[in-house]
């Protein structure tokens, strides 16, 4: 009874936070001012990469890559970071979403001739998901880091985000 | 005209993309044509989801007998079973003529219209600050019919 209490507490909060990271690159996408109407077209295979992998504890990262068109250098990266462990002070669910909005303020618009990809790090021997393929991040040489927090929380699993700028 | 409405759990018993299935699931049924134009707009009705506007502003669709609404449950209501009415519809609006009106923000609205244009043709954004145009009068519904809904809840 216990184990299968769990069981159902880990798929909600696999939920939770699968649907929230996908609800925050939508909202970095749209107000970065790039289409975000590639996103919601690719909606259904990130969101099936996003699960398999948590419910694998395989996802280790969810990368928005920002780059330009004409030279293929990358603008900005937006990193979700995945532990699987509990967040915030009661171990519930919560988000936080005027930090990621506040975090996109200040990193701004990016050029009009961007364009963006998803991609996820995850543990070796992960299992292949349908839409996904093996690729290499851009180079983020010569960029700085800059944390946001914690952006989603839930009993069983949580995600940081942060975001990679030129100096 | 009657108004039949819908409460769909969603996040966190189910992602967005889940609950749009199972909206589709209980209204279309074995109607696959109907069921295949929801497919097709799974990534805008889930990103509209996601966006927890559906809680107070339904997915409406208007065809064949009375209005459908659907509502998305969130949160704690969801886990607890609040509200909750994921019956199949008694009769499907799915049989001729219809539309699905999905809702939108004012500065949204041209993005998921388009969207949804590209998509489907049975599918339309609508402004979550004006109502939905009322259908015009027609012979059928001057007439009386059986309400099977109605009939399915005594």
């Amino acid at each position: 009874m216990r184990t299968s209490v769990h069981v159902s507490v880990y798929t909600h909060s696999l939920n939770y936070v699968s649907d929230r990271m996908l609800r925050s690159i939508h909202q970095i996408i749209a107000a970065s001012g790039l289409d975000v109407s590639i996103f919601i077209d690719q909606w259904a295979v990130v969101d099936r990469g996003l699960t398999t992998w948590m419910r694998t504890r395989d996802l280790q990262s969810v990368h928005l890559e920002i780059y330009d068109s004409d030279t293929d250098q990358l603008v900005t990266r937006w990193d979700l970071n995945v532990l699987y462990e509990a967040g915030g002070e009661d171990g519930g669910f919560h988000e936080d979403p005027e930090a990621i909005l506040s975090a996109i303020v200040k990193a701004g618009h990016v050029p009009a001739r961007c364009r963006y990809r998803i991609l996820a790090t995850t543990k070796e021997g992960r299992p292949d998901v349908e839409g996904w393929s093996t690729t290499s991040a851009r180079s983020v040489d010569g960029m700085v880091r800059q944390s946001v927090g914690t952006a989603v929380a839930s009993p069983d699993i949580q995600a940081t985000a942060g975001y990679w700028r030129k100096p | 005209m009657t108004t039949i409405a819908r409460r769909f759990a969603a996040r966190p018993v189910r992602t967005s993309i889940e609950a749009w299935a199972a909206v589709r699931d209980a209204l279309c049924q074995d109607n696959s044509p109907a069921a295949a134009e929801f497919d097709r707009i799974q990534g805008v009705a889930s990103s509209v989801i996601s966006s927890d506007l559906p809680a107070a502003h339904p997915f409406v669709f208007i065809g064949e007998g009375p209005r459908v609404r659907v509502f998305m449950v969130y949160d704690n209501q969801a886990l607890e079973g609040e509200d909750l009415d994921e019956s199949p519809l008694v009769s499907s609006p799915f049989q001729s003529s219809w539309t699905g009106w999905v809702p939108a923000l004012p500065d949204e609205i041209e993005l998921v219209q388009t969207h949804l244009r590209r998509m489907s043709d049975r599918f339309v954004a609508y402004n979550v600050d004006h109502d939905l145009p009322e259908p015009q009068a027609s012979r059928q519904d001057r007439s009386l019919t059986l309400d099977r809904e109605a009939m399915r809840r005594l």
